[in-house]
């Protein structure tokens, strides 16, 4: 979807979906041209249709939901359950094509004989069985049903001509998420309104880049807050764009004009300056002090994002919970209180609940920071889906910025690396890692894997905990700290009680991870294997230092960390370098499964 | 072989959710979408309009035909004529009373004259509207923004025409 294209929808409907035998629609032409929608069917009926919606609202699919699609006299009509949920599903399942913002589905569907009857009064149309009117036996209603069960997150909603108190529990109950009637008079207002409440939709300006259902639910969370006035908590870890999130919901607010927006980093707030900085000073307070109106004025009729709340300090949280009592502040050293009518948009990636409730924050202004509710970013780890597009966006802006730069092309490799990393810095480190790969390699047509620099692998604890080490591999110190720290023989015998099984699970997982690495490291290049074949010899040597180890105490080992790992995380089946080495490793010795009596 | 109030039904789904509804109130839409300059098609402007006030005319009269038939298509008096009252064996005279008492009831219950009058009032109105927009589709002179309120106009009548036939009920019951 590029930053102008309006949201793509799938309009399920006998008529509207029906190809005539000539060709055309004209039914659906007309629908269109209420609706204001731009037909990006594909078939013939769109491609013969010479109509132009100048503005439109959505761009729609139509299907039929029966076969055949294209019809005339002779024709006999059936309903395509499975089709309407391949058709649904092909549009939905995956991020590689645009996903449907809304399905909007219709309740009765006519079935049975084309006749020239029926045919003289609408093209292509059956004559209807009587079950097909019939409320209860809608086919329209067993759509909802099937997609309630096989996509359950897809917003749906009824198209109808239909009366909508007939089916209104039916439908609440089959997850439609409300009926826009086909005979209103404002029918575009109302599809609009539907698709900015219920749909999933992009970020048109492309600030927010992605099209994983996480990252447009919480566009859409943004879009519902964005018309209110009510304070929003936004949470999400570091890097994972809570800003953006903040900057989008202002500037959605009602759709119109620019309002204020203005950023505080809370942790700026020290007891000696945060009156200042949030209520202004008047001049002359102390000596040289011009006046300043303050965050909290700047902020007036628009939204401040206070960035990292747990940053601050008593003093400075005391003074916003004043101000957001009395909507009113008063600048240090005046006497004139200005009246400041600002939403606050707040972020943090604690947990601000723990913290409020150990005292470490206030509970009353956490209450208020979040009036309006949360809205939880995803990490970039489980949106995933969203890195071919992220790449291409972040690419293109540091070639933009480059001078020097020559457009590239992003490598398939790549994108299968970026996509295997786990991203614990989220998006800010995917795009430092990208500009420093553009900055890098500016003279290249292909941005190729061994252009990228990842920084560290591990969890996100990990990357908090390496960013301190100078270390020139900090995530593996960090981890060897962690090993040598971690005395387990100083633990209480209560706190190990019942526990073994988890400690000798992690402890499995360690030690196949290990051999997965020494296993990587040692991999040679040959004439059949160009990429690389895995040794486990080489590999065992690697990791136990001995290079007098033998062929077969290596497979032994590699035996003994297999049968170690029972129970832990790791999928050695599913692991081909793994399941190879364990395959090599057994093919070389039988294990020997005599039990010691000693 | 349908019954007659099966027939009623099936021809009061054609009239007003496949054509009135769906085909005629799109179409209108979509014109005047187009008369606000929101979409362009060769197949939407006045000629088209014209061509399809001219399908109101001859549909106008089935509604009215509709809408007077209905007493007597779905009065619960036609079940004496099914089974299992055909085969009880009412003396002739009170049959007829029990028809009438049923009708009668059923009528009273239903404030049928009220449905009825109501529908034809809503017919006329769409009728008033119709004839205006069709003056106004003949005038020589540049009229959008008279078409386009005109039209709206009629949109809202047949929306209360729409209405009003959708109030009659869906099946031969007895109140």
């Amino acid at each position: 979807m590029s930053s102008i294209d309006p949201p793509l929808i799938l309009v399920i409907d006998d008529l509207f979906g029906r190809v005539c035998k000539d060709g055309g629609n004209p039914e659906r032409e007309n629908l269109c041209g209420q609706f204001l929608l731009e037909d990006v069917s594909g078939d013939t009926a769109a491609s013969t249709s010479r109509q132009k919606v100048l503005a439109p609202v959505a761009r729609a699919v139509f299907w039929r939901g029966q076969t055949p699609a294209r019809s005339g006299v002779g024709d006999s009509i059936e309903n395509d359950l499975e089709g309407v949920i391949t058709r649904t599903r092909k549009g939905w399942a995956s991020s590689s094509i645009e996903r449907w913002a809304l399905v909007l589905v219709d309740l009765c569907f006519y079935t049975g004989l084309v006749t020239r009857e029926s045919n003289a009064r609408v093209k292509g149309m059956p004559e209807g069985r009587p079950d097909d009117d019939n409320p209860q036996r809608y086919f329209g209603l067993r759509v909802l049903q099937a997609l309630q069960q096989e996509l359950p997150d897809l917003p749906v909603a009824v198209l109808s001509s239909k009366s909508r108190d007939e089916v209104s529990r039916e439908f609440s109950l089959l997850g439609a998420v409300g009926f826009v009637p086909r005979d209103i008079e404002d029918a575009p207002d109302v599809l609009q309104d539907f698709l900015w409440w219920h749909g999933l939709i992009e970020d048109g300006r492309g600030e927010l880049v992605g099209r994983s259902k996480p990252l447009l639910r919480v566009l859409r969370a943004a879009r519902r807050v964005a018309g209110t006035q009510r304070n929003v908590l936004i949470r999400g870890e570091r890097g994972s764009g809570k800003e953006l999130v903040a900057r989008y919901i202002n500037r959605t607010f009602s759709g119109k004009g620019l309002r204020p927006f203005v950023v505080v980093n809370s942790a700026i707030l020290t007891p000696d300056l945060f009156a200042s900085e949030l209520f202004g000073i008047e001049r002359g307070v102390a000596t040289g002090v011009d006046a300043r109106a303050g965050l909290l004025r700047a902020a007036h009729g628009g939204d401040l994002f206070l960035d990292e709340i747990r940053d601050m300090v008593p003093q400075a949280q005391a003074g916003i919970l004043r101000v957001l009592e009395d909507r009113r502040v008063a600048p240090v050293g005046g006497s004139v209180a200005y009246p400041v009518e600002a939403r606050f948009l707040s972020a943090t990636n604690e947990d601000i609940e723990q913290l409020a409730s150990s005292g470490a924050f206030r509970s009353d202004l956490l209450d208020r920071l979040r009036e309006g509710g949360s809205i939880y970013l995803p990490r970039l780890r489980d949106r995933l889906e969203d890195i071919p597009l992220l790449t291409e966006h972040f690419v293109r802006e540091a070639e933009a910025a480059n001078p020097r730069a020559m457009r590239s092309e992003i490598d398939p490799d790549t994108i299968a690396l970026l996509q295997s990393h786990d991203w614990p810095g989220n998006i800010r480190e995917l795009k430092s890692v990208l500009f420093e790969a553009v900055a890098d390699y500016p003279d290249v047509e292909h941005l190729v894997p061994v252009h990228i620099r990842l920084r560290h692998k591990g969890s996100s604890s990990d990357f908090q905990a390496s960013q301190d080490l100078p270390a020139e591999d900090p995530s593996l110190d960090a981890l060897l700290q962690k090993l040598m720290n971690f005395r387990i023989d100083q633990l209480s015998p209560e706190s190990l009680a019942g526990r073994y099984s988890q400690i000798r699970a992690g402890f499995g997982g360690f030690m196949v991870r290990s051999l997965r690495a020494a296993l990587e490291a040692t991999r040679r290049s040959t004439v059949h294997a160009p990429e690389g074949e895995i040794s486990i010899h080489a590999a065992a040597r690697f990791l136990t230092g001995n290079e007098s180890l033998t062929a077969h105490q290596a497979a032994d080992l590699v035996k003994r960390i297999h049968a170690f790992s029972e129970g832990c995380d790791v999928d050695i089946a599913g692991d081909p370098i793994l399941k190879e080495a364990v395959e090599t490793a057994l093919h070389l010795r039988p294990r020997n499964r005599k039990v010691s009596r000693d | 072989m349908p019954t007659k109030g099966e027939l009623w039904l099936r021809n009061r789904g054609e009239v007003n959710h496949d054509w009135l509804k769906n085909q005629f109130g799109t179409a209108l839409r979509a014109h005047r979408n187009s008369f606000r300059g929101l979409v362009t098609s060769p197949s939407l402007g006045r000629e088209s309009l014209r061509r399809l006030m001219a399908e109101w005319d001859s549909r106008s009269s089935e509604i009215e035909i509709l809408i007077s038939s209905f007493e007597d298509a779905l009065s619960p008096s036609v079940l004496f004529l099914e089974e299992p009252l055909r085969s009880v064996g009412f003396r002739p005279e009170f049959e007829r009373s029990l028809q009438t008492l049923v009708h009668d009831l059923w009528k009273r219950r239903l404030s049928l004259p009220e449905l009825v009058s109501t529908a034809m009032e809503k017919l006329a109105e769409a009728r008033i509207c119709a004839t205006r927009l069709q003056d106004s589709l003949e005038s020589r002179k540049d009229l959008s923004q008279q078409v386009l309120d005109i039209l709206t106009a009629f949109l809202g009548s047949i929306r209360s025409l729409s209405e009003a036939l959708s109030t009659f009920p869906r099946k031969v019951e007895v109140l």
